[in-house]
């Protein structure tokens, strides 16, 4: 029987705790990812600029032309080209990167399944924007939920810190689960507003992320491999993808064990669901990306003021964290999840039909209501915020059906 | 299934503390690459597990794999009239104008697309295009034959 513990998937990281030395750096969120991509130094970067991720790939193209790294810089004259290079660098045998955003993500639509079809290991930020029209250049999970049921990992940060710290979780996780991750962090709020964070020194990081050894490589001279071979009639394409979905829902146990790997050595902890609150609430808020922090601090607020409320982020968006979600959220008398994206048409916003599902699968019943939030930017005040767990306590008490019938626009009458 | 496609789950790379410093981890599934070309193999009885990550096959190459089916003209060749120029050699996109020795010795239908460049190209009228239909022993499909589709009730 072989063992298939997410340890031993994953393997061991190979770094001296001992000599683990941090700063604290003020940084834009996209200069905590160029530094983060700097110390990983993979072998290809294939991009192309689009705002608001373009500063990350302008920093690394310094690092580049300073010599600092040793990564092949490939630039491009689209995405589409960009995701098309990385796919090649990465089936050639190579560690490839990219970064987009918004109508580049769009471009990228049908390469972003070839790269998870053909399995690569591929790692790309992408700077959460709007999508046109009318355009917009600021941040929403539009783009990202273009690319939601593309078989890519997604994990969704909430700030410049976690934005670094997944995107070194995600160069292990994309090489342990054979599939490509996207990393990404919320446009202008987090990728260009200056925070603070800390950065781990270069050795503990390449330590973390090891020396890239593909499996099988087009460039593997003794024995190359053919890729984006003809799945032929009959089950044979149904096969290969039931083996994408079943190496993608084996990815969520790889992720935590990454996850707690780099929590080992920095000391943040990495979970896939980040609870505030909730064990004590009735009303519940889900959320994901930069707004969490303006819930939680409404939910500071009411429960100093004796409220029993609580929040918990989503940060691992694909696989979705169904079951730690439903735990989380199992004793709320009324949930509210608050989307930062459209799905037109549909009963509810997708982190809702996300959490709809979660809820159902566990057998938890309670009135779910579904907000958007924050598209192109809006603000998201806190008095919008308390408006939601306002209504939420409404809910709770009088009921009114299990789901509203179409998603709340939040601040818009 | 064949016998260098195991499906063991974990068959490659490290596992838990054995690991080496920096190993690339392993990954849940088998990562032998299948031969596509091989006849005997049954994919449709095939687990999912058993199919390398990613489907990725043993390299194949293009002169196991022929390709010349598409094709709906064909080049004939005039030995006689050929004085052996090899511009259709020099302009065959396909490499399907065989030689021996700088001399010219026919055609590789099983690559030749039928483009027609060899026929352009050639001074000599020793390459004729003629269609494949009237290349083949087989009868050409009578139209007048075939049962009319009709269409409602």
């Amino acid at each position: 029987m072989t063992d298939t513990t997410p340890t031993a998937v994953v393997g061991a990281a190979a770094v001296d705790l001992s000599a683990v030395e941090q700063r604290t750096i003020a940084s834009t969120g996209n200069l905590f990812v160029a530094e983060a991509f700097r110390q990983i130094d993979p072998d290809a970067v294939c991009a192309y600029p689009i705002t608001p991720q373009t500063t990350i790939v302008e920093e690394f193209a310094k690092f580049v032309a300073n010599g600092r790294v040793h990564t092949e810089y490939v630039t491009v004259e689209s995405e589409h080209s960009a995701m098309s290079a990385t796919i090649g660098a990465s089936a050639a045998g190579g560690r490839a990167f990219t970064v987009t955003s918004s109508q580049g993500l769009a471009l990228m639509w049908e390469e972003l399944h070839i790269a998870s079809g053909l399995r690569l290991p591929i790692v790309m930020i992408n700077a959460n924007r709007a999508i046109s029209a009318p355009i917009n250049i600021h941040g929403d999970h539009s783009d990202v939920m273009g690319a939601r049921d593309s078989g890519w990992i997604i994990l969704m940060a909430e700030n410049a810190q976690e934005a670094y710290d997944n995107t070194i979780i995600a160069t292990r996780v994309a090489e342990a689960a054979r599939l490509p991750v996207m990393p990404t962090l919320d446009g202008f709020i987090t990728t260009h507003s200056i925070a603070r964070g800390q950065v781990a020194d270069d050795a503990t990081v390449k330590a973390f992320v090891g020396e890239y050894v593909p499996d099988d490589s087009l460039l593997r001279s003794t024995s190359p491999v053919m890729v984006g071979a003809f799945a032929n009639l009959g089950p044979t394409y149904m096969k290969v993808k039931k083996a994408e979905r079943d190496a993608i829902d084996a990815s969520l146990p790889i992720i935590g064990e990454v996850g707690a790997q780099w929590a080992s050595v920095i000391g943040r902890d990495y979970g896939h669901v980040e609870s505030y609150g909730v064990d004590d609430a009735d009303l519940v808020v889900v959320i994901m990306g930069s707004a969490a922090g303006n819930v939680r601090a409404v939910v500071r607020r009411l429960r100093e003021q004796g409220q029993r409320v609580g929040v918990v982020k989503v940060r691992t968006y694909r696989p979705f964290p169904a079951a730690d979600l439903a735990a989380a959220v199992s004793g709320a008398r009324a949930i509210a999840v608050l989307d930062r994206a459209e799905s037109f048409g549909a009963p509810a916003g997708p982190l809702a039909l996300d959490t709809l599902a979660a809820l159902y699968g566990a057998g938890i019943q309670v009135p779910v209501r579904s907000y958007l939030y924050g598209l192109g930017g809006a603000d998201v005040r806190l008095d919008l915020v308390e408006q939601v767990y306002a209504d939420l306590a409404d809910v709770a008490d009088d009921g009114d059906g299990l789901l509203n019938p179409t998603p709340r626009y939040l601040g818009i009458r | 299934m064949p016998e260098n496609n195991t499906g063991v789950q974990g068959a490659q790379g490290a596992s838990g503390a054995s690991a080496a410093p920096g190993a690339r981890p392993c990954i849940p599934t088998t990562t032998i690459p299948v031969d596509f070309r091989d006849a005997t193999a049954r994919f449709g009885d095939w687990d999912v597990a058993d199919f390398p990550v990613g489907m990725a096959g043993v390299a194949g190459n293009s002169v196991d794999y022929v390709t010349g089916g598409w094709r709906s003209m064909r080049p004939v060749w005039d030995a006689d009239k050929c004085k052996h120029c090899l511009l259709c050699w020099v302009n065959c996109p396909d490499s399907s104008i065989t030689v021996a020795d700088e001399q010219m010795t026919g055609i590789d239908y099983d690559h030749c697309k039928g483009c027609g460049i060899c026929a352009v190209e050639c001074r000599f009228d020793a390459l004729d295009m003629r269609p494949e239909h009237e290349c083949h022993d087989e009868p050409v499909l009578d139209a007048a034959a075939e049962p009319e589709i009709t269409q409602g009730a």
